[in-house]
């Protein structure tokens, strides 16, 4: 039930990410590019699904993003899986649950998906624009994802909370304290 | 196709903020920019006239030449409805599709000059590369000059999205800062004298073989809303 409600909510909020990163102009016209906090989805998602769902997501997500952009349909789906797949694998090794590891994965994950991306379309034709300020770009997209992705955490566990049922609270009994009674 | 349901959401918001707007303009104000555009509609009407007398002249003069006639083209407005969210691309999505006879390769404008070239049609939007994407190279002329180059991107300057690149110029060709650009009509895909923007400098590329120039589109490509489509 859980994890439905999670795949749901991130296939969601993924949608309307797409959406809002195609149709927004202002961070474009404020920052000079558009940032693209996907791979922060996909974060999310390796930390509590399984490398299926995480495969569809990075699948889907991929689609739609290219379906508004000019790059090779389903080039986008590629870092996005390459980094579900790695952060499900390593996740119990990693402190996702403290702000400052939830700072440092949104950097990584915002930093190399572009990366990855130019890198698996150097060899397309024509190529895309590639300069020094690409790699600003790729810099600003990490610092961005970093500060969002303690926020998304935030949102997706009070999503959470709000449709799943209540955990179960754990109790106080402890088999070896119990005082057995009775003829021994 | 997914996304065509927010894309109308999106729409109908933005036409009430629009309403409402409009709703809360004072008379005064209405009525002077009612009077403004009287005028500017006098002034277009009669430089209507003067073109069409040229254009009447034009096609005279081609025929006694023996030169053949050019196609009148077909304009369709359309409206851009999302942008490329990848920063390497210089490309946008309009509303207009094959349900609209869009076809590959028709020239895209506006009031101040040249946008792009349609990329990809489909059913009911297309995607338009601008000039200066990879994907739409130009044959362009420098009007003062009549010297002929090619618009590539960028790549120096790729921050400002305006800017692009004139290149293979003769090496020596005697362009100066401030000269216009238009399209050549080459290649049979932009008609001839479509302004694409103003000469920013000039320098010598590969070792002096050619020049190349930087040029200041005369379109704000980030600033798009309403775009016109040339059909043949």
């Amino acid at each position: 039930m859980k994890n439905n409600i999670q795949f749901t909510s991130i296939l969601l909020t993924g949608f309307l990410t797409v959406f809002l990163e195609a149709t927004l102009d202002w961070p474009r016209q404020f920052l000079r590019f558009q940032p693209d906090i996907l791979p922060i989805i996909i974060i999310y998602a390796a930390i509590y699904l399984s490398p299926l769902s995480i495969l569809a997501l990075s699948i889907l997500f991929g689609w739609w993003l290219d379906s508004f952009s000019l790059n090779p349909f389903g080039i986008s789906a590629f870092p996005l899986t390459i980094i579900g797949l790695i952060m499900n694998r390593f996740h119990e090794l990693i402190l996702y649950e403290t702000t400052t590891g939830q700072i440092v994965l949104g950097f990584f994950a915002g930093f190399l998906a572009p990366v990855l991306a130019i890198i698996l379309m150097l060899g397309h034709e024509p190529a895309p624009i590639v300069s020094h300020y690409t790699f600003l770009y790729c810099l600003g997209n990490g610092i961005i994802c970093g500060l969002v992705l303690p926020g998304i955490f935030k949102l997706f566990n009070l999503l959470i909370k709000c449709f799943a049922y209540p955990e179960a609270t754990s109790s106080s009994f402890r088999p070896d304290r119990e005082i057995k009674r009775g003829k021994y | 196709m997914l996304f065509i349901p927010l894309l109308g959401l999106q729409k109908s918001i933005s036409s009430i903020f629009v309403k409402t707007t409009e709703q809360i303009t004072p008379r005064h104000v209405l009525f002077n920019e009612l009077n403004r555009l009287q005028e500017e509609n006098q002034m277009l009407r009669i430089q209507n006239q003067q073109l069409n007398e040229l254009s009447r002249e034009n096609e005279r003069l081609r025929t006694l030449i023996g030169l053949q006639q050019r196609l009148p083209w077909k304009v369709r407005l359309a409206e851009v409805v999302a942008r490329d969210p990848a920063n390497w691309w210089k490309s946008f999505t309009i509303n207009l599709g094959s349900n609209a006879n869009i076809q590959t390769n028709a020239p895209v404008i506006n009031q101040d000059g040249l946008v792009g070239v349609v990329f990809s049609v489909g059913p009911f939007q297309s995607q338009v590369a601008a000039v200066g994407d990879p994907n739409c190279y130009i044959s362009a002329l420098v009007v003062e000059t009549r010297d002929q180059g090619i618009i590539v991107p960028s790549t120096s300057t790729p921050i400002d999205g305006n800017l692009v690149e004139l290149s293979y110029l003769p090496r020596n060709a005697s362009i100066q800062p401030g000269h216009n650009v238009i399209t050549s009509g080459l290649g049979n895909i932009f008609p001839k004298g479509i302004k694409i923007g103003v000469i920013l400098d000039v320098q010598p590329a590969e070792f002096g073989l050619y020049l190349k120039a930087r040029v200041k589109l005369a379109v704000d490509i980030s600033k798009l809303e309403e775009v016109w489509v040339l059909q043949k």
